[in-house]
């Protein structure tokens, strides 16, 4: 027989017999295939997008130079100005601005504070009137002259000549929009969040007097970019970065990668579920039809061509599902990257503004092939099954007796699954993942395919042990069902995985996010004693709000029923991100507030919490308390010294003591803000913390702050309440897109278990009809099968509870505390147990039902006269 | 009257087409016959028996067991009825793979929520009338075609019923022991006087019986007492 009529006969005619299987592995494959797609576009353009704002920004400038959030010196403008080889060195002004009343990080831009006249021979801008660029006297003239990109001033219906409101260091200010940029150079940072102003105004806004961020450099024709970078180092000395756009995207590449293993790890899983469905409805397929392949063989059809005839249908599927996942995969992009960039932010510190998703013929390609292939080797394992099939199997009845050989092999899959977790267990414990990186993704990856492989084991047992408790009830509908699931292992075993990777999933996911709430709840209640917090708008809980001028102190003091807390002591603190040996830190200067508390909230371990605090406070030398992390980076101990590269040069700190924070996962360094104003130069405060005098009331504070100061100053006052449940939703928050993770993985698994039970109706046509002649009710029927599907659900779920907290356990431990940074606490769901019980019944439910349906509207006669 | 079937017609479509495979068939079997129903391939045996075991409902005409119209029943009516009046014995056996042998004979009463305490020493009694006692504990795949068949005619016994059909039971077994199978199923219907309507295509099987329906393209077209 030939190939083509082999697939033209057999393969189609079966295909369009049963449409229903194939379109659910399809789906399956689709599914699967989106949320990887959606996670690499998303991975793909975030980058992208840090990409081109930093090249948008640099424009033609090869160096720039830049000694972190706080700025440096105006004066040094000219040293780098008169250093041979600069050809032009043009300042810049970064600050980040809110609209009035933002509360969250969207509702921000970026500005950049340039000097007009010179930003043409580095930066290029078009704006809809070129005049403002070409001569932007008239600009200059009017202080209140800011430009914003066409794309910022269409989202928020501005035009020309609007007003806006924006919080500054100086208070809410009112700007008159003058122009508007076209997205073409430097237009095209931040995703379009950007706002021009004259440098001078932003210094002045921004609490930036007399100051720079940054100054890009454009080198004479002839200058060596290497050369003039040394030479620039050695001159602006320590505290200062001269450095290469390139080497700026690599830094931010590295940043991202390590958060993005992560999605990439949970997404892969996903499609690994996906790739299970199809080696699933394959083997089913070829078990339902062996009697077939059988009588083809005896016909005298080769064994390549059995192969071949399945190789193709899975070629089709696969095709198909790769193009439905990369369509849903694009919506699911659209859909989760603002959770996404959202979680990396508040991860990182950093803000991500996606200009574009971007998504190009040749990623379809790349999916659409890649899809393709993963199913066909996916499916490839049973077809070559298919191959082995005797032709004396037409002769033979069904039977669903495992033969010995099969045995073996289930044997064998167990084996191997306790094995991969042994491993994985190992592999954690033991940190084998730091000889060398490949292990933890070998390892990640053996945790879900061990519990894929020995979970079904384990479900056995547990239906064992169910069948001899419910024996003497008088349940024969749930009895038959138990039987048939033990009946047909392969069968069984197949719906379990499916069912119990998504379920693995949702637990794991469940431990890791419930470990770090409980974590950093814990942590919050202890180092936060203030009742009221009071800053400029913005995001709190990520310190990413304006900063403001220390000088509203008094002016706040004033407020009745606050109290300062300390005497005669300010209530500010500056948290700031701080670059320390490519990493990004934070560094918190607080004022010596927290004395009136004993310092409390001081987090202070191995050592003595007061006594380490106050000398924080009162030592001569400057020194800091650090987190383990800073520690490790540094190569430092409690009581040595560690040199801190500040704008006034590097700074030797004492390391007074260690401290838990989770401000940033790289590390946290606490000084005392006097120090740090000292040391940087900075005298602006992100948030200010008080107390209330005993028997006021918050809301009367409140009232009182926004009233007297509120409006001049944008102040936003929280309580500590309300800080509180904004960080647990921002937690929350940050896991917002594992829920599609653990949806998608659901999702397939429902899918799988549907086309099984699908399958396991049909093969049980003839009993099922046989069940209805000596009398079993419709409703009877579509019990059993119901039943098989709870059953199925319940145990997969539990069993998933087990796996999923035992693997949750080791990986906040070991995994995720080395890769972040953090000492994160196991805290085990117990919530989750319920959930996903409820899940794993739900979704077996849900799969169960249509399959019991159509087995209780079986027509008696023609099931009896079934095969 | 035991069972008066009265110009019962079945007719299918498949498409355009309509197949009549049964073109009105009356019939009236009384307590205590062994009634063997013969005919060619496609002739309307199986439909036949189908609609007085109350599996399908007629397109025209009535059937009447002990006074209950069942061509008249819903679903959930006869799904009782063949619980507790019928018994089927298949070509196939088709007893439950999961279940024991005692257990597959007391399905049916298990099916009414009976404990199986209750019903297993009827059970038991069947068994040992089909010489099978010593293997109630098997499973299905334990037993010969024989043994399964003999236990699936215990299994029609269970409920005591008032009739017991079955298609082609030697169908799928050896002469010899399709033989010692018709043998038992005639010297029950003696011993128990229990009604027994079986279609077969083999005039050997049908002479068991003590009254031959022959059926043509959908009409009956004999009726002989043996
Ligand atoms: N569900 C159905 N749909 C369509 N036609 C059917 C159906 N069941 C039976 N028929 C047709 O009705 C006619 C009678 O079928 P039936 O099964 O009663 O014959 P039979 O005498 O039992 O044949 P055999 O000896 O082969 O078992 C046949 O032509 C058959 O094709
Ligand atoms: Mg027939």
């Amino acid at each position: 027989m030939r190939r083509y009529n082999l697939f033209r006969y057999i393969g189609l005619r079966h295909l369009s017999a049963r449409p229903s299987r194939a379109i659910l592995t399809t789906l399956g494959v689709a599914f699967g295939i989106s949320l990887y797609v959606a996670i690499s576009i998303i991975n793909h353009s975030t980058k992208n997008s840090m990409r081109e704002s930093i090249e948008a920004v640099s424009g033609k400038a090869r160096l720039s130079v830049s000694a972190g959030v706080a700025g440096f010196p105006e004066s040094r403008l000219e040293e780098i100005r008169t250093t041979p080889g600069v050809k032009s060195a043009v300042p810049l002004i970064e600050a980040r601005a809110f609209f009035e009343g933002a509360t969250e990080s969207a509702d921000g831009l970026q500005i950049m504070g340039v000097d007009l006249l010179q930003e043409t021979s580095v930066r290029t801008y078009k704006a809809t009137d070129q005049k403002i660029i070409e001569d932007p006297l008239t600009f200059l003239n009017q202080p209140d002259s800011i430009i914003l990109t066409e794309a910022l001033a269409k989202k928020r219906g501005l035009a020309i000549d609007s007003k806006i409101s924006l919080s500054t260091a100086l208070g809410v200010k009112t700007f008159t929009v003058r122009g508007l940029l076209e997205p073409e150079g430097a237009a095209r940072a931040y995703g379009g969040s950007l706002a021009i102003m004259d440098i001078d105004g932003a210094r002045v806004s921004f609490g930036k007097e007399n100051k720079l961020d940054r100054v890009d450099i454009v080198p004479t024709d002839n200058a060596e970019v290497s050369v003039l970078q040394t030479r620039l180092r050695e001159k602006m000395g320590p505290g200062y970065w001269v450095e290469r756009p390139e080497s700026q995207n690599e830094q931010m590449d590295k940043l991202l990668d390590s958060y993005q293993i992560i999605l990439t790890f949970f997404s892969s899983l996903a499609l690994l579920v996906g790739l299970f469905l199809v080696m699933n409805s394959i083997s089913v397929s070829i078990a339902e039809r062996r009697h077939e392949i059988g009588t083809l063989r005896a016909l005298g059809a080769p064994r390549v061509s059995m192969v071949t005839l399945f190789v193709v249908e899975v070629f089709g599927i696969g095709l198909i599902g790769s193009a439905l996942g990369a369509l849903l995969g694009r919506f699911l992009a659209v859909r989760l990257s603002t959770q996404v960039t959202q979680s990396v932010a508040a991860q990182l510190q950093m803000r991500i503004d996606i200009a574009k998703l971007e998504f190009t013929s040749e990623n379809i390609i790349f999916t659409l092939v890649s899809g393709t292939l993963s199913a066909v080797i996916a499916a490839l394992i049973p077809a070559l099954k298919s191959a082995r099939i005797h032709p004396l199997e037409s002769m033979r009845r069904h039977s669903e007796s495992q033969s010995p050989e099969e045995e073996n092999r289930s044997r064998l899959m167990i084996i191997a699954g306790f094995l991969l977790l042994v491993f994985m267990t190992c592999s954690m414990i033991l940190q084998w993942s730091k000889l060398w990186i490949g292990i933890d993704i070998i390892s990640k990856g053996s945790s879900v395919l061990g519990a894929a492989l020995f979970g079904p084991f384990l479900v056995f047992l547990f239906l064992k042990a169910f069948r001899r408790i419910t024996r003497p009830l008088p349940f024969p509908i749930l009895r038959i069902s138990q039987g048939n699931l033990m009946r047909s292992r392969k069968r069984t075993t197949a719906n379990v995985m499916a069912l119990m990777v998504g379920l693995f999933l949702v637990m794991l996911i469940s431990c890791v996010r419930s470990s770090f709430h409980d974590t950093l709840t814990n942590w919050l209640d202890r180092i936060f004693v203030a009742d009221v917090m009071v800053g400029s708008n913005g995001r709190f809980i990520n310190a990413d709000v304006q900063p403001i001028k220390d000088s509203i102190l008094p002016e706040l003091l004033k407020i009745k029923g606050i109290r300062p807390i300390g005497e005669g002591h300010g209530a500010g603190s500056r948290i700031v991100p701080f670059q320390f040996k490519g990493a990004k830190l934070a560094i918190k200067a607080l004022d010596h507030y927290a004395e009136f508390y004993e310092y409390r909230n001081f987090p202070v371990v191995d050592g003595d919490r007061i006594s380490t605090a106050r000398r924080l406070f009162e030592s001569t030398e400057p020194s800091l308390l650090a987190t383990q992390s800073f520690l490790d980076r540094a190569g430092k101990k409690v009581g040595e010294l560690v040199d801190l590269e500040t704008p006034s040069g590097a700074i030797p700190f004492r390391i007074l003591g260690k401290i838990v924070d989770y401000a940033s996962s790289q590390g946290v360094i606490y000084l005392n803000r006097a120090v740090y104003a000292r040391y940087w130069n900075d005298h602006l405060v992100t948030v200010f913390v008080f107390s209330l005098e005993s028997g006021a009331r918050f809301e009367d504070v409140k009232a009182s702050i926004d009233r007297e100061l509120g409006r001049k100053w944008n102040l936003v006052t929280i309580s500590s309440r309300e800080f509180k449940d904004q960080m647990q939703s921002a937690i929350e928050r940050s896991f917002a897109y594992t829920r599609a993770i653990e949806w998608i993985a659901l999702l397939v698994g429902l899918l799988g278990l549907l086309n099984t039970l699908l399958i396991s109706v049909m093969e049980r046509t003839r009993e099922i009809g046989m069940l209805r002649a000596i009398g079993s009710t419709r409703f009877q029927i579509s019990k059993m099968i119901f039943f098989e599907a709870i059953l199925q659900g319940f145990f997969g779920a539990v069993v998933a509870i087990l796996l999923g907290s035992y693997v949750g356990k080791l990986f906040v431990e070991y995994t995720l505390s080395t890769t972040l940074g953090w000492e994160i606490d196991y805290h085990f769901p117990k919530e989750a147990i319920l959930n996903t019980i409820l899940i794993g019944v739900a979704v077996a439910g849900v799969a169960g039902f249509f399959p019991a349906r159509r087995a209780a509207q079986l027509q008696i006669t023609e099931a009896l006269d079934y095969e | 009257m035991l069972l008066e079937v009265k110009s019962l017609e079945k007719s299918y479509t498949r498409g355009e087409e309509t197949v009549h495979a049964l073109r009105g068939v009356s019939v009236e079997i009384p307590d205590g016959q062994f009634v063997s129903i013969m005919g060619p391939s496609g002739s309307g045996k199986s439909t036949l028996l189908h609609l007085m075991g109350g599996l399908d409902l007629p397109s025209k005409g009535d059937v009447i067991l002990r006074g209950e119209n069942i061509a008249r029943m819903n679903d959930s009516e006869l799904s009782l009825f063949r619980r507790q009046k019928l018994g089927f014995i298949f070509q196939f056996f088709n007893l439950l793979p999961t279940l024991s042998a005692l257990e597959n004979v007391c399905l049916p009463r298990l099916l009414g929520n009976e404990s199986l305490k209750k019903i297993e020493p009827k059970g038991k009694e069947l068994l040992s009338m089909m010489g099978l006692l010593n293997r109630m504990n098997h499973k299905p795949d334990q037993l010969s075609g024989g043994e399964m068949q003999r236990v699936a005619i215990a299994r029609a016994l269970i409920s005591d019923p008032l009739l017991i059909l079955a298609d082609e039971p030697t169908g799928n077994l050896d002469t010899k022991t399709g033989e010692s199978i018709l043998s038992l199923l005639r010297d029950m219907s003696k011993s128990t006087g229990k009604t027994i309507v079986m279609v077969t295509h083999d005039p050997k099987a049908a002479s068991y019986g003590n009254r031959l329906l022959k059926l043509r393209d959908g009409v009956l077209e004999s009726d002989e007492t043996l």
